[in-house]
């Protein structure tokens, strides 16, 4: 076991349907990997079980060898699908709730981001509109120096200038020792910033290979290969 | 961990609770100066609505703050545990435990601090009212202490009706343990439902209200029965003397503080497992 997370045989049911079925993975330190799928494949509920959000149903899911709980969420850093900051807080009182709980809380390297972002820290949060909720939820995130980022749909609700300069702030911002997991449909945008790629359908692993494995074996970016394996 | 917990709940609760007992203390001093302006008779139709307004303003202002302490219990648990801050809160390196017994410990707080500000803004209208000097305080120090010699006689210590009083402030402080612990074990059961979780929360509660109904209901048939129901009241038909309505008190006051602790350790359970293993954020 030397992954950073690693599941095996993990099924997650709601009633008689599956949303996760038989999940066997492992992500090493240093990658960046996206994991693709059409709506409702099960990228979220695998991200919500490693974040210890949802219980297995069955199987094992370990990060660090660890099952989700207080350890395993002191070295994850989660950006959920949604803004989920409390509206009251401005942006400086967020920041302070992050370097309280989580060790690994680099403020400097959070204001920085601020600035370049074009945010004020004495903003609150229902001051701003939604797309400055998801810089900012971004920076605190990346401002982690996590073994484990997940990243749920991050450039989801952005423009495309703007999707750019958050690829880019997650590659130059992540701990390297670290592992990248971005779960996403905009294959395209976030192509360029991939290691390697797990195509998820219907709760199942349909496909966990290196970029440079997709486009060396068909010919294909990924883009490509994905609309041809996924075509309706 | 708990106490960082607990540092930013006091935080945003504080934000709320704190302006509105603030302007609780301020309408006790306006009521109090009212009732005085009133109680010199001429003066004019509109100082009088006014100071009509401000004594109505007080008593509103009571209800406000104990209503607001309420709401802001259970909207708490509900907005920060159980809608999208969840994601946040859920994701802290904190356990289940902690995070329920954050909401408990502030919101129980606040319902002290609320308590005591109404007392105090009770003293503060008499105060306003007609002045300290209106006020006997020696009478009540006097009133204690015949009231102790009196007990003393009958053969009721000092010590006895000290640990009364700390019986029944226990007592009151499981019961309101409880009662925060009936909303947040209704609304996480309610939220393990795929759909409408608002509504399963509400029949969650109403079926914990009706189920310990019929428990309670079950063990003082059941008291009544076995004829322990009249051990337990001994001496109330024979007009009891004062030893013995102190050992009755006593004895409720044990009775509500191990029915209480019951119900908190039952209704936990429910609260942090919807939490742990049925969380369906959505």
């Amino acid at each position: 076991m030397s992954g950073i997370l690693e599941c095996r045989g993990l099924c997650k049911r709601y009633g008689a349907m599956a949303a996760l079925d038989d999940i066997n993975l492992s992500i090493e330190p240093g990658r960046v990997v996206g994991l693709l799928g059409p709506n409702g494949s099960g990228k979220t509920t695998l991200i919500k079980l490693c974040n210890g959000l949802l219980t297995p149903t069955s199987g094992e899911l370990l990060i660090l060898g660890e099952r989700p709980g207080a350890l395993t969420k002191a070295v994850v850093s989660y950006l959920p699908d949604r803004v989920t900051l409390p509206e009251w807080m401005s942006a400086r009182q967020i920041m302070d709730f992050y370097a309280d709980f989580y060790a690994d809380f680099q403020r400097d390297k959070a204001k920085d981001m601020l600035t370049r972002f074009g945010l004020n820290e004495q903003m609150k949060i229902k001051q701003m509109s939604k797309g400055m909720r998801e810089k900012l939820q971004l920076i605190l995130t990346m401002s982690r120096e996590a073994s484990l980022y997940l990243l749920d749909e991050p450039i989801g609700g952005v423009d495309p200038a703007t999707r750019d300069y958050i690829l880019e702030t997650i590659i130059r911002n992540y701990n390297p020792e670290a592992a990248v997991i971005i779960s996403t449909h905009l294959i395209a945008d976030v192509e360029a910033a991939l290691d390697e790629v797990i195509f998820i359908n219907n709760g199942h692993i349909v496909l966990q290979s290196a970029v440079d494995t997709i486009r060396d074996e068909h010919g294909k970016s990924v883009d490509a290969y994905f609309r041809e394996v996924f075509k309706c | 961990m708990l106490g960082k917990l607990i540092k930013h709940e006091f935080r945003a609760t504080g934000r709320i609770m704190l302006p509105v007992l603030g302007v609780l203390l301020l309408t006790s001093v306006l009521a109090g100066l009212s009732i005085r302006l009133l109680d010199t008779g001429h003066i004019a139709t509109m100082m009088r609505i006014v100071a009509g307004l401000f004594i109505a303003a007080f008593v509103i202002g009571v209800i406000a703050a104990i209503v607001i302490s309420i709401v802001l219990m259970v909207s708490r648990f509900y907005r920060n545990l159980l809608c999208d801050e969840g994601y946040l809160m859920h994701t802290l390196p904190s356990n289940t435990h902690a995070l329920v017994w954050s909401k408990l410990i502030v919101s129980l707080c606040w319902f002290i601090v609320t308590i005591c500000v109404i007392w105090f803004s009770l003293f503060l209208m008499v105060l306003f009212l007609g002045g300290l000097q209106t006020v006997d305080f020696s009478g009540f120090a006097e009133g204690w202490e015949q009231a102790i010699a009196f007990l003393q006689e009958e053969g009721v210590g000092r010590g006895q009706l000290w640990l009364l009083l700390l019986e029944f402030l226990a007592a009151a402080l499981l019961s309101m343990l409880a009662s925060c612990l009936h909303f947040y074990a209704a609304m996480s059961l309610g939220h393990m439902a795929a759909n409408r979780k608002v509504l399963f929360s509400v029949l969650a509660f109403i079926g914990i209200s009706i189920a310990f109904r019929i428990i309670l209901s079950g063990v003082a048939a059941g008291m009544i029965q076995s004829g322990a129901m009249e051990t337990f009241f001994l001496g109330l038909e024979e007009a009891p003397g004062i030893s013995e309505a102190f050992s009755m008190l006593h004895k409720i006051a044990l009775g509500t503080l191990l029915l209480s602790l019951i119900q908190s350790a039952v209704l936990y359970v429910p609260t942090v497992f919807g939490l742990k293993k049925g969380l369906n954020l959505g």
